[in-house]
């Protein structure tokens, strides 16, 4: 299984609590976990990415304008999909959350 | 009863008779609010006098900095609002540990923005996000315990015992809560001003930043997006308006109200005035008003420009608006060890690499033209 953000640096990158929680997971688990922008990011942008030592999985070709969104994918499969909570003091999805804890398990 | 307050004896009475007395003298300067927007005075000399760059590692390091804190030994206390938690570096910058994690359990932190040392052992985490001040030992990073206060937080200090949050509680109307940690008692003080619980604006939250430094008798309060600071004695009670003059800071225009309920966007709103940031006593009694010009950008960086401002310990005269040299290339932290400012930037540098360096900045106030602060007493009603 794989989870990945899906996420729109249009939002707050300087405040989506989640993003931490997606970088912590990902350090931990990387063949599980992808992070993914819904366009390029601007050199403000990027600045503040390379603060957060944020290097994106990959970057979609079109713009998804304001698109943030956690996938869940097995074998290939999308399973689930969800809109992403990045409001300031927002934790981790319990789908996400459960998706991590059990591939740590594994 | 007699009140001292950094170093200035004075009965409330008796100062609103002086005060009387010096307006008929003409000696307007000394009690009526300043009315003299940007002036141009000699400031004192902020002199950056030592460079620290923080350990980090690929795995372990600052994402997000929201707070810098220095103890009483020296140690750096930095929070990381990307990954919640506290980092503790040695003086040198090496990294020594780290206090909490990201969670809502005993231990764990929402959205840290603050902390404070309330001796060598304890420090004080404020969780935002979560409600609640959680205590640690400084020695072992173990978790003590925990406390929830209803209302809006946005700062604090702390001293000996005593935990000193800016605090909005709007039902009781307060705008500071004391929490003796000893006896585990809260007390909510100060009246929370009319600007702030009239206007949509600062109900919003937006400007809400509220700064409280306080000793056994005496409180003084600054609010984001107003000029004059409170003192208060040390029930609550208000004392007087503090109304320290402009030099080289955006000051705070007169109808900032109005400016604010017509600003189309966050970044007109923070743009319109000075905030000021932090309060510090410094050993000669004086205190320092860490004043911020923001220019918030469209990716929500809060860019800076610093002015630092004395007051003397009596708080009738002000050295305004030295200028605190930082790169603007993302949101500034302050600390003060005794009395050296300390600013924490991360900046990203030509290589593509972040760091996290920290500053210490002198202050000579030999420089300096004192100016008078103008003070409005509040005449307790009977």
């Amino acid at each position: 299984m794989v989870a990945v953000l899906l996420f729109d640096p249009r939002l707050c990158l300087t405040c989506a609590q989640t993003l931490g929680d997606w970088v912590s997971a990902r350090q931990s688990t990387p063949e599980h976990v992808r992070i993914v922008l819904s366009r390029s990011p601007t050199v403000e942008e990027e600045r503040i990415l390379v603060r957060l030592r944020l290097v994106p999985d990959g970057v979609l070709a079109n713009d998804a304008y304001g698109m943030s969104r956690e996938f869940l994918f097995r074998d290939g499969r999308l399973e689930v999909q969800r809109a992403s909570d990045f409001t300031a003091g927002a934790r981790l999805s319990p789908m996400v959350r459960t998706f991590i804890d059990s591939a740590r398990i594994r | 009863m007699p009140v001292r307050t950094w170093g200035l004896h004075w009965r409330t009475r008796g100062l609103v008779r002086t005060c009387a007395l010096l307006l008929l003298g003409n000696a307007l300067a000394a009690c009526s609010p300043d009315t003299d927007r940007h002036r141009t005075v000699r400031s004192a000399t902020v002199s950056a006098i030592d460079s620290l760059e923080l350990q980090e590692s690929d795995s372990s390091y600052i994402g997000r900095p929201v707070g810098l804190a220095v103890s009483p030994r020296g140690d750096l206390y930095v929070i990381d609002a990307f990954r919640p938690r506290v980092i503790r570096y040695a003086p040198d910058g090496s990294m020594l540990r780290e206090i909490g994690r990201g969670g809502q359990g005993p231990g764990e932190f929402s959205g840290p923005t603050g902390l404070a040392f309330l001796n060598d052992t304890t420090v004080a985490v404020l969780d935002l996000y979560g409600n609640t001040i959680s205590l640690f030992d400084t020695r072992t990073g173990a978790y003590r315990r925990r406390r929830s206060f209803d209302g809006s937080y946005w700062s604090l200090s702390a001293t000996r015992d005593s935990v000193w949050l800016g605090l909005w509680n709007r039902q009781r109307g307060t705008a500071v809560a004391l929490w003796n940690t000893r006896e585990d008692s809260i007390s909510h003080l100060v009246a929370l001003p009319p600007f702030y619980a009239d206007s949509l604006t600062f109900r919003g939250q937006l400007l809400g930043h509220t700064v409280v430094v306080a000793r056994d008798t005496a409180i003084l309060v600054g609010y984001a997006a107003q000029e004059e600071l409170l003192l208060a004695d040390a029930r609550g009670q208000p004392v007087a308006h503090l109304r320290v003059p402009v030099g080289r800071r955006r000051g705070v225009p007169p109808n900032i109200e109005e400016r604010l309920s017509a600003a189309r966007s966050p970044e007109e709103m923070y743009g319109l005035s000075s905030h000021p940031m932090r309060l510090h006593q410094l050993s000669s009694g004086r205190i320092v008003i860490v004043h911020s010009d923001i220019e918030l950008t469209t990716s929500s960086a809060f860019l800076q420009d610093i002015y630092l401002t004395l007051l003397s310990d009596d708080l009738t005269q002000a050295c305004i608006d030295a200028p605190v040299r930082v790169t603007r290339q993302a949101q500034p932290w302050f600390a003060f060890a005794m009395d050296t400012l300390l600013v924490l930037e991360q900046v990203v540098l030509e290589t593509d690499r972040a760091v996290s360096r920290v500053r210490k900045y002198a202050i000579d106030d030999s420089t300096c033209e004192w100016v008078s602060v103008g003070w409005s007493p509040v005449i307790p009603s009977r």
